[in-house]
């Protein structure tokens, strides 16, 4: 096992041999997602970018971790506050006994070699039911073994089928009388249909079982007895990563089982990537009254507070790992400039200042204004960004009929209200332009930049702990020492984190020029409109948006006729979304027409400085895109101080 | 009795005096199994044998790699236009016959990893094999991806030949070495996660589920995020690495432990006692290495279910080899063992290249491996 120096760098999902240490690590917030959907009573599809938490989800309902819940509820006040959260959810019933028996199934990529061995088609459909189901099989015996307590496999035997007419089992599985024959059955198909895959030869012998997933109504607690009594769970299928299938056994798995209504709860996690061009574009196409399509990014997007005391939350929990006590992530991330900018900061307020005063103090309507920004008693860094913000205001003021005709080109919304604080973010947005003052840092930032992906969280905030944890070296030498990191050391930190990840991107995502051409160019026009001096659409705008009617002619005309002008710049589109560059937003209703937003992903808006708040964007139409996306973009800026 | 205990290898001048010699008395009709890439050393293998006039068949079957079944339709880069024209050239001026080329399509249409499947399929049946006496494998310009299924292949077939016929088929494996030309070539980018090559799985099912893992990785330089990629994949109990020593630069093993030293030296399941070292010139060495500790770690978990071996290359070619030798021979005999890399995406020349060509050419070794047939008397 490798040791946890920076426990940020531990996943919950990767192979954590100890019940209680993903207990520990997991914070009970993200299972609100929950709340809102009947999970038990449909199909269950769970989507997001990779580092979502999905696996960590899934692997909270397995039998090993509930009964580690169950046991330290009394001694333990976290693994009380899931217990609570997970009874509320049904998983655990009113006597507090386990109720679910979950099974979880990764696909690795054993299952997509199938997919490209000389085989007729239907015989690698067959060959991939076959295993599936033997799989299926195999884990949710196991896990009804765990979670009542039986031996495995020797307690199947107990484990018997009632005679139900209409499941349509194989004929050569009839015979089976109980769970131990079928368990058997199973071990063996499930090691021969393996060396027929991974055979060098491609003579694979007929493969019985046709092409339906029969284990998901025969596995079905209604169908079950044990020692002749009904049995009192509820039995779960997760099939997790169903990303790493090719893409028609995924179109097939996924038709199959939604189209199926099978009566074992089942559960489809997947990357956003595995979907196709259409249901890309279409936030999940197949969301219907029998399955519940559950984006993950999305469901924070909506509450970005409610993810930032998750971040803390889960931050904490790794934080508490490291130094063995309670202590607050943010307080590391300290928000007081350093000594090393209080000169700067003392210079830009003496330059601001100067340059508001020699302009306007001769008009007598903001001879107030500046009057009460001199006899503000803040700090040196918040005096200079109020100093900023009147700066901006009076230049709104002053070119009021500018400003006016600027509105009527725009489609500017907020879809989260500042309280007027927009503008000093602006302010600091243009310090941080003009004086290269810090303007990422801070625990709300980090928040901010993960851009609802619980990873992208960690992997920021595990390279700040990194900084931390030298400190907390150094401080055992000199007590002064402080733990914390400042404004500029975290920004530094940040900026060379979207630089690699940004590098790296060039050899993950498909056409990297064309979409790294397409990511620019819209980085750039949002800087452009960002950085004008009476800042109108204040903090800054990291979007923009087309009508709906063109989305629908991306979706159900251009992706299909690879000739169409418009194809590349459709698919450059799609896999922005697909590869978590670009966030975005259906039907949003604006001035009586329908738009679908592009976000920047939050991360790259550090790229090109841009404001981290959501909500303002900038119509464009898909020729203008085709424009940028051809010959890139060429802007002057216009913010001259 | 190991099966390659006993073992033929020869390199450097040795290489081109036993080909000249062997040809000469052996008269053996050579099938050459080449890649096509933009390595400077592409053709030296054949140039080298080829060279030696002969009145035997010398058929040639040239890999071309594309990315995807769109760029078959596309022109080849400079580099590998250049190494075409030339092999081209010289097989026409030997009189012997054009190559016969055979696409392999590295990526699906939907971004899988599909090399190391394809490599297998190159070779369909012992039919191509028929006419000749002796299959030589190039893998100077093949990737681990491509080479590893290949041999495997070849090696299957041809060893079941030789077992039920009294006139033996060769196998050669052949390589040029060059440690300094491996370090001006440059990932361009790896695949997103690791992955069992092709025929190389270990069995996950649940009859094994409660094997633990072994992990053997052979270290090599710039492959920490390789290393990161498999290990995220795994979960192993034991770690024994693989360092090269001895080998032309001492310091190298110390090196490549500085260079993974978080990873060793950091985790629990990593006994600095566990690491073995291995010659990096001799692929024979690796193998009678790696067997040792296979056999060891078989042994040591047998009354615990026994253990999945996984074996992943992250190093030269040569010691590639060894290993796949040892896992080729482990796997028959029925271990649950198998070799797990993480495909890259793509390969360029540093920049720096045409400055040091010359130079850098001058360290160009030739390797010849014989893997099976005549050397080893099989009955």
């Amino acid at each position: 096992m490798r040791v946890d120096i920076n426990p940020f760098y531990t996943r919950a999902s990767d192979n954590i041999d100890s019940e209680e240490k993903f207990i520990k690590l997991f914070s009970p917030e993200i299972l609100l997602i929950f709340k809102d959907y009947p999970i038990w009573h449909a199909v269950n599809v769970l989507r997001s970018s990779p580092g979502g938490g999905k696996t960590t989800l899934l692997k909270m309902f397995t039998p090993k971790i509930l009964a580690s819940i169950k046991n330290s509820k009394n001694h333990d006040d976290h693994a009380k506050e899931l217990f609570n959260v997970l009874t509320e959810l049904e998983v655990f019933n009113s006597k507090g006994d386990i109720h679910i028996a979950a099974a979880l199934i990764s696909f690795s990529n054993q299952y997509t070699n199938l997919e490209y061995l000389n085989l007729p088609g239907n015989q690698k459909i067959r060959l991939f039911c076959s295993l599936l189901n033997t799989r299926i099989i195999l884990s949710v015996l196991k896990s009804i073994c765990l979670t009542k307590d039986l031996n495995y496999p020797q307690d199947l035997r107990r484990l018997t089928f009632t005679e139900e007419n209409n499941i349509d089992i194989p004929v050569h599985l009839r015979d089976i009388k109980n769970a131990l024959q079928l368990y058997e059955w199973a071990t063996n198909e499930e090691e021969k249909i393996s060396d027929q895959i991974d055979s060098i030869y491609s003579d694979v012998s007929e493969v019985r079982g046709g092409d339906s997933f029969y284990p998901l109504d025969l596995l079905a607690p209604s169908n079950l007895k044990l020692d002749g009594n009904n049995i009192d769970v509820k039995v779960v299928v997760m099939l997790d990563d169903v990303h790493n299938l090719s893409v028609s056994q995924r179109g097939f798995l996924v038709k199959a089982v939604i189209d199926k209504r099978p009566l074992v709860n089942t559960w489809i996690s997947e990357r956003l990537k595995a979907l196709t061009m259409e249901e890309l574009l279409s936030e999940g196409s197949l969301q219907g009254r029998d399955n519940n399509i559950i984006i993950l990014e999305n469901f924070w997007a909506k509450r970005h507070v409610q993810f930032e005391k998750f971040a803390k939350s889960v931050a904490n929990r790794r934080v508490e790992v490291a130094f063995e006590n309670k202590m607050d992530f943010a307080s590391f991330l300290s928000i007081k400039m350093s000594n090393k900018y209080q000169t700067v900061i003392k210079e830009a307020l003496e330059k601001v200042e100067a340059r508001i005063k020699s302009k306007y103090s001769v008009t007598s309507k903001y001879v107030p204004w500046i009057k009460t920004t001199e006899e503000l008693d803040e700090d040196e860094y918040n005096k200079l960004v109020e100093w900023r913000a009147l700066e901006i205001l009076i230049y709104r003021d002053s070119n009021k009929v500018q400003q006016t005709l600027a509105f009527e080109d725009l489609e500017v919304e907020a879809l989260e209200h500042q309280n007027g604080n927009d503008v000093k973010v602006a302010a600091q947005l243009f310090l941080h332009d003009e004086f290269k003052i810090p303007f990422y840092y801070g625990i709300s930032t980090v928040s901010r930049l993960a851009s609802s992906n619980i990873e992208q969280f960690l992997n920021i905030a595990g390279e700040l702990f990194d900084l931390v944890q030298t400190n907390s070296v150094k401080k055992i030498i000199n007590s002064n020492h402080q733990l914390g990191l400042s404004p500029e050391k975290q920004e530094e930190v940040i900026k060379k984190i979207v630089s690699l990840r940004w590098k790296d991107l060039s050899t993950n995502v498909p056409l990297f020029d064309d979409v790294k051409k397409l990511m620019d160019s819209i980085g750039q026009f949002c800087y452009s409109e960002t950085y004008v001096p009476n800042a109108w659409n204040s903090p800054g705008i990291n979007g923009i948006a087309i009508t709906m009617a063109q989305r629908n002619e991306i979706k159900d005309t251009i992706l299909k006729d690879k000739n169409h002008q418009y194809y590349k710049l459709a698919r450059c589109l799609t896999i922005c979304i697909a590869y978590n560059l670009i966030d975005f937003k259906l039907n949003y209703k604006c001035k009586g027409r329908e738009w679908m937003i592009l976000y920047i992903n939050r991360i790259y808006c550090a790229k090109y400085q841009l404001p981290l708040n959501n909500g303002k964007f900038k119509e464009k139409t898909l020729k203008d895109l085709l424009g940028w996306l051809n010959n890139g973009i060429t802007i002057k800026p216009k913010l001259n101080v | 009795m190991l099966r390659w205990e006993n073992y033929f290898m020869k390199s450097g001048s040795n290489f081109e005096s036993f080909w000249k010699k062997y040809q000469e008395e052996s008269k053996p009709d050579i099938l050459f199994i080449m890649g096509m890439g933009f390595d400077p050393r592409t053709n030296n293998g054949i140039e080298s044998i080829y060279s030696f006039k002969s009145e035997q068949k010398r058929d040639t079957i040239l890999l071309r790699y594309y990315k995807s079944a769109e760029d078959v339709e596309e022109a080849p880069v400079l580099k590998v236009k250049e190494h075409l024209d030339r092999l081209t050239n010289f097989l026409n001026k030997a009189g012997y016959s054009g190559p016969q080329e055979k696409n392999i399509i590295l990526r699906s249409d939907d971004d899988k990893s599909i090399a190391s499947i394809n490599a297998t399929y190159i070779i369909p049946d012992f039919s191509v094999f028929e006419k000749y006496s002796d299959i030589v494998i190039d893998i100077s310009a093949m990737p681990r991806g491509i080479f590893i299924p290949l041999i495997n292949k070849c090696l299957d077939l041809v060893d079941q030949y030789n077992n039920v016929n009294v006139i033996k088929k060769n196998l050669h494996v052949i390589v040029s070495e060059n440690s300094n030309l491996d370090g001006l070539i440059m990932d361009k980018g790896t695949d997103e996660a690791a992955t069992y090559i092709y025929g190389f799985r270990i069995k996950e099912i649940d009859k094994t589920v409660d094997q633990k893992e072994v992990w053997i990785p052979l270290l090599g330089e710039n492959q920490t995020n390789q290393f990161d990629k498999i290990k995220v994949e795994l979960n192993p109990v034991e770690i024994c690495p693989i360092l090269p020593f001895p080998c032309e630069n001492l310091r190298r093993g110390d090196n490549l432990i500085i260079e993974y030293q978080d990873r060793l030296l950091n985790d629990n399941n990593v006994e600095l006692k566990n690491i073995v070292y291995a010659d990096e010139s001799n692929p024979f060495q690796v193998y009678r290495l790696l067997n040792g500790t296979i056999h060891r770690y078989n042994e040591s978990f047998r009354l615990l279910s026994g253990c999945k071996i996984i074996v992943s290359a992250l190093s030269s070619k040569l010691l590639t080899i060894g290993a796949f030798m040892a896992v080729y021979e482990k796997k028959k005999e029925g271990s649950n063992i198998g070799i797990m890399h993480v495909e890259s995406m793509g390969h360029e020349l540093s920049e720096d290249f045409e400055e040091q060509k010359i130079e850098i050419a001058k360290h160009n070794k030739l390797f010849e491996i014989w893997l099976a047939g005549i050397p080893y008397n099989e009955a």
